[in-house]
């Protein structure tokens, strides 16, 4: 077991991107280059963020490590394996939760364990273990439509911890939420994750998020997506609410909005 | 009016659900509903006594009694069995086929492209000329009836479901395919079950047109069932029967309607 405030898992890569390029072909025929020799790794156990405005293609990369989306070149590679399609190890929590209405909330996180075959029994006993990990075992029997977004999102959680992955992709999991609801899940998050520290990708636009769950932050430039910067969350992993007030963490913040800034302003003035 | 997120589902109204707060603007619609009615009913009386005979346009009330002792005589009932066995059987064979063409249509491209043009004939063309050909090929009995039933409800059926099936939210199916489920479960946790709102408005525009199906094929088809009593008291110039036979139609239909809805809200309920 290691401490909350042990130093961040090991240097072990465990996702390896290496020159990945992706082109989109548009109506008009033209092409669209997404990204741009993307190359980063993902250590084990670590929590990665992906920092970019719109339009950087930070989503795009998610998917192509989850195996959604094909890419035209470079490598993806998982513990050495290539990535050729989605895969037990990983899991995804999507930005509109990408729940199920017509299923109840046990049902909506016992799906990917029906996927893998497991009977009626194992899965919603596991099911349930994972309702219990987000603090929503009262709520089985509901149907998403009656749950807050929060709510919602944290069934989405609970359906990518159900698999046990080595991976949880996370798609701007908070984006649609207010901005209260948005610090709790935070928080509900590093507790979760601290207990088995899985290794997360997390996808956001939003800087403060990214520097407050990270271990390190990819900063992604848009119009091709390429890798701008990659930046060392030095703060103690042992942080509570008051962190976003120290020095150090506005500091990071900081540094990343000029960055990012410099990249919406040459937008504006391209376009 | 913004209270109200309107749900539509393959092409059919919007379905209203009034919730307590709007109960009052409820009592004003059944207010006015009543009314309506009663204006309409004043109307024919009023009408049926100046303008009509009892042998051409009976009044209102002289087919409300035309209608207690129609319903109190056994023949209205067997008639009225002779004309369901047709809609039963006719509109039984058009949910099978039409859910299997639709599925299919959505899964196979070929399937689609095949189907494509008959289905919009059938769900725009005309059908009643098709009867004298019926009537060649199945000859005068239960089969034309049943047939015509069939092909006035099939393709809307078929149509609702392939629309529904390839109109499921496209991030569910992509959260699918990330979980690793294979086609078979994506098909009965995600595409059909995301497929039964518009299926169902699809089954309760097939039942409308199968009641005119049923109807039409008795009137100028085969006359049996409640179809054969309408051209009997036409024949005989009893016109107040004759209208209380068309309000028994009148009332299967509705009911047979309201049955649809009371099933497409049972198996909707995780939209409430």
């Amino acid at each position: 077991m290691e401490g909350v405030g042990a130093p961040v898992g090991s240097s072990r890569p465990l996702i390896t991107i290496d020159s990945v390029d992706k082109h989109y072909r548009t109506r008009s025929d033209a092409d669209l280059q997404a990204l741009d020799g993307i190359t980063f790794d993902v250590r084990d156990r670590e929590f990665l963020s992906i920092l970019g405005p719109s339009g950087c293609g930070k989503s795009t990369l998610l998917r192509i490590i989850d195996g959604l989306t094909s890419y035209d070149g470079g490598s993806v590679a998982i513990d050495g394996e290539p990535v050729t399609g989605p895969g037990p190890d990983r899991a995804v929590v999507f930005q509109n939760f990408a729940l199920l209405p017509w299923a109840t909330v046990l049902d909506n996180v016992a799906f990917p364990l029906e996927a893998r075959g497991l009977g009626g029994r194992e899965r919603r006993d596991q099911a349930r273990a994972a309702l219990q990990q987000v603090g929503l075992s009262e709520f089985e029997d509901h149907y998403p439509r009656t749950l807050s977004g929060g709510m919602q999102q944290r069934v989405g959680l609970a359906r990518a911890l159900a698999v046990d992955p080595r991976v949880l992709l996370m798609d701007e999991p908070f984006g649609a939420l207010d901005a209260l609801t948005r610090t709790f899940l935070q928080d509900e998050l590093l507790n979760i994750w601290s207990r088995d520290r899985k290794t997360v990708v997390f996808v956001t636009h939003a800087i403060d998020e990214a520097v407050y769950l990270s271990d390190r932050v990819v900063v992604m430039s848009p119009r091709p997506g390429r890798v701008a910067e990659i930046v060392d969350v030095t703060i103690d992993r042992n942080r509570g609410a008051d962190v976003r007030d120290t020095p150090e963490f506005n500091e990071l913040v900081g540094h990343m909005r000029r960055v990012l800034r410099d990249f919406v302003s040459d937008g504006e003035t391209a376009a | 009016m913004t209270s109200q997120p309107a749900t539509v589902t393959g092409g059919g109204p919007a379905v209203y659900r009034p919730r307590p707060s709007a109960w009052p603007r409820r009592a004003l619609v059944w207010t006015l509903r009543l009314a309506l009615l009663g204006a309409l009913l004043g109307t024919w009386e009023w009408m049926g006594r100046t303008q009509g005979s009892q042998f051409t346009f009976p009044a209102a009330t002289d087919v409300a009694a035309s209608l207690i002792e129609l319903l109190s005589d056994g023949e209205v009932w067997a008639a009225t069995l002779v004309t369901l066995e047709a809609f039963a059987i006719g509109f039984g064979l058009a949910l099978l086929v039409g859910l299997t063409v639709g599925m299919l249509a959505a899964r196979f491209t070929v399937a689609d492209r095949l189907s494509a043009v008959y289905l919009r004939i059938l769900m725009t063309a005309p059908l009643a000329p098709l009867v004298p050909l019926l009537i060649g090929l199945f000859g005068i009995g239960l089969t034309s009836r049943v047939a015509l039933v069939f092909l006035f409800s099939v393709a809307v059926i078929a149509l609702n479901t392939r629309t529904g099936i390839l109109n499921v939210d496209r991030s569910l199916l992509q959260m699918s395919t990330s979980v690793g489920a294979g086609e078979w479960l994506t098909f009965r946790r995600v595409r059909f079950p995301g497929a039964v709102p518009s299926i169902m408005a699809g089954v309760r525009l097939g039942a409308g047109r199968a009641v005119i199906g049923m109807v039409v094929a008795e009137l100028i088809l085969v006359q049996v069932g409640l179809g054969r009593l309408i051209s009997i008291y036409r024949g005989r110039f009893q016109a107040a029967d004759m209208f209380a036979v068309v309000i028994v139609i009148l009332l299967i239909g509705v009911t047979i309607l309201l049955t649809v809805k009371w099933l497409e809200r049972r198996m909707t309920v995780w939209k409430e």
